[in-house]
């Protein structure tokens, strides 16, 4: 999966550790990625304009720019999906980063194996046709997989990959409850039972971006203890 | 010490009150008895004085000893005779004549010699004065004044005692006084004990008893700050060798991939290394797992039903979901976090004791029991306890593969729920391991 219609993926490693980017370089070179390193997150952000980068990997300690700020930055002009590194255990620390536009963490130690299926995952959401969701009209919402677009009401919303998935899992299954499981199953690829909070965050990020009041959901509701639900 | 506080404070009150009562009781009573004694022989001694002269009057005009004592006026129950010659002549026999002691009638005096005696146990005071043909005597008895003595005498032993009972409900009450605040002081550190760190005394405002409960509360504070300290050192070690070992495991694993393409004494060894470093890497996580706190990672609250979360973690190690058994309820609780506990219990069996027999589950009012039963001897009373500390180990079968963690972190976890852990001999001889969640409302 590392090519697609014969272009080779490319993906920006933003680590400062200078060990663990040589690991993540060789793993993502084996696996037959294309690999852009920057050290800095201002180095990160020059990449991201010269490169056509697929996915970004980002530590979260990281000299100058913070990591979560790089995040949000790249947030800002792009729906590239972006995969955290992180040492670090605190429970607000992954949160931040979610919430700031992550679509999915790893902690150190991780196992390289894990990260490259989950890399592989989300690119083969977006590169295989099978797997793509069809055009799609939910109330005022409507899904155009062929361009990754979203409208509201008719006018373009801007959504991360990962978003554009859930959605459409959520729009594909409409009026059924989807658990955080299924979904971190069917989107981001777990094998086993992840963390919760990767799928509240971009639920409560969706919302924001197509309900009228996010604080009280119509379109995407929460069913407590199990899931979401998209009106039918 | 085989008493307690307040009966040995009560007891030594009853003592100290006896003591006080039982003084001023053995006074009163000696002066009182002396008094009276004093009273009734000054009385006796005056009226025999008077008897006797005029019994000597009556016989120096001729009359017989018997018409003498006839003639004088017979007050009380005083029983007055007379000796002439040898012969003594009486009105009454109350006292036999020859009862007087007669040291007595040695010592007869003008003015009367007296002397105390008693007939059958009861107490006579006798005076004798000496006639001019002969000898005077008159019997009182005291038996009434005894008698009122004796009473006296108990009435005060009655109130010792009772000054006694007094004085032991007094101790009593006082030590509960001063016992409320130090049970609160035992209260508090109960808690502490009980893991509770954040417990404070609420200072009561009196000036005798504050500066205690302060130096409690500062002991508590500087506790917590220790163990707070402790897990933070615990956790930046752990979270330090992250990076590196982030490395050395992609590192492993990168030439754990290319073994074939490797020497066989080289390939070997990169198995070993792999091994080992995928060891310390579990160890590492379960280190920062426990020296998180529930601040840090606050649990997430959700829905779940507990026995369909109890299988899943079952098979995803390898143990028949059927294990699974009892009641099927719905709670509120932290997934991941039961997951850690039930995983870890359920690895503990698999790796030291045989392996799992049951997941028993059971709903009480107002918490949940998740038990696992395992294949292994069970664990002996004294080490239970200790089962439960970081890098401790039961009897020793041989290498385990294990890292000691395991069951720390379900203490930890449990505790973070509101619950806890305890081990005791399953029906069948095993090791039973019980964790115990209280069910919360919803929120």
């Amino acid at each position: 999966m590392a090519t697609m219609g014969g272009i080779t993926r490319s993906v920006l490693v933003v680590e400062d550790d200078d060990a663990i980017r040589l690991v993540l370089r060789t793993n993502l070179e084996d696996e037959g990625y294309r690999v852009v390193e920057s050290v800095t997150a201002e180095q990160a952000l020059v990449e991201m304009i010269d490169e056509r980068i697929d996915v970004v990997l980002v530590d979260l300690r990281l000299p100058g720019i913070q990591g979560l700020d790089l995040i949000r930055s790249l947030r800002a002009t792009s729906q590239v999906p972006i995969i955290i590194v992180t040492a670090q255990t605190d429970s607000h620390d992954v949160v931040g980063g979610l919430e700031a536009g992550a679509d999915d963490y790893v902690t150190k130690p991780f196992v390289a194996k894990e990260l490259m299926a989950r890399i592989r995952t989300i690119l083969r959401r977006a590169g295989n046709h099978e797997e793509r969701p069809q055009a799609q009209v939910c109330g005022p919402i409507d899904l155009n997989p062929d361009t990754a677009e979203v409208r509201r009401h008719g006018s373009p919303i801007a959504v991360s990959r990962i978003e554009f998935y859930v959605l459409a899992e959520l729009i594909g299954a409409r009026g059924k409850v989807l658990s955080r499981d299924h979904l971190l199953r069917k989107v981001w690829g777990y094998g086993h039972a992840g963390d919760g909070r990767i799928v509240d965050n971009l639920i409560y990020r969706l919302r924001s971006k197509i309900e009228d009041d996010p604080a009280n959901p119509e379109l995407l509701t929460t069913v407590r203890g199990f899931g979401y639900r998209m009106k039918a | 010490m085989g008493l307690r506080l307040r009966t040995r404070v009560a007891v030594a009150f009853a003592a100290l009150s006896l003591l006080v009562a039982g003084t001023v009781s053995s006074a009163t009573y000696a002066f009182a008895s002396w008094y009276l004694l004093d009273q009734r022989e000054t009385a006796a001694l005056t009226r025999a004085a008077l008897d006797s002269r005029a019994v000597g009057a009556y016989l120096t005009t001729g009359s017989t000893p018997s018409e003498a004592l006839e003639q004088i006026p017979s007050v009380g129950t005083s029983q007055p005779m007379v000796r002439l010659e040898g012969t003594w002549y009486t009105a009454a026999i109350t006292v036999p004549p020859d009862e007087i002691p007669t040291g007595l009638l040695a010592i007869a005096a003008p003015n009367g010699a007296r002397q105390r005696f008693s007939i059958a146990g009861d107490p006579y005071f006798a005076v004798a004065v000496p006639l001019d043909s002969g000898m005077y005597v008159e019997v009182f008895p005291l038996r009434d004044l005894d008698r009122t003595l004796t009473w006296g005498g108990w009435t005060l032993v009655g109130l010792s005692l009772l000054a006694a009972l007094f004085g032991a409900v007094i101790g009593a009450t006082a030590v509960g006084r001063i016992l409320g605040p130090v049970r609160r002081l035992g209260a508090g550190a109960r808690r502490i004990a009980g893991g509770d760190l954040s417990t404070r005394i609420d200072l009561a405002g009196d000036p005798d008893l504050d500066p205690i409960a302060s130096s409690f509360n500062d002991m508590a504070e500087a506790v917590q700050v220790r163990i707070a300290r402790e897990r933070r050192f615990c956790a930046n070690v752990s979270h330090e060798l992250r990076s590196p070992l982030t490395s050395v495991l992609g590192t492993a694993e990168l030439l754990e991939g290319g073994r074939e393409r490797l020497p066989e004494r080289e390939s070997g060894l990169v198995t070993v290394l792999v091994q080992q470093v995928r060891r310390m890497s579990h160890m590492l996580l379960d280190l920062l797992e426990i020296s998180r706190t529930s601040t840090d990672d606050p649990p997430q609250w959700e829905s779940a039903d507990l026995a369909d979360l109890c299988r899943d973690v079952a098979s995803q190690r390898g143990v028949a979901p059927e294990v699974v058994i009892g009641d099927e309820p719905v709670i509120r609780t932290d997934a991941r976090r039961l997951e850690r506990i039930l995983g870890n219990l359920i690895d503990n069996a698999q790796q030291h004791a045989g392996g799992v027999v049951q997941v028993l589950i059971q709903q009480d009012v107002g918490a949940v029991r998740i038990i696992v039963d395992d294949a292994g001897p069970g664990i002996d009373e004294g080490i239970r306890e200790r089962l439960f500390e970081p890098f401790a180990r039961g009897e020793s079968h041989g290498r385990t593969d294990g890292d000691g963690l395991g069951l720390a972190i379900v203490r930890e976890q449990a505790h973070d729920l509101g619950g806890g852990v305890t081990v005791e001999r399953s029906p069948a001889g095993g090791a039973r391991f019980i964790a115990r969640l209280p069910i919360r409302e919803e929120m």
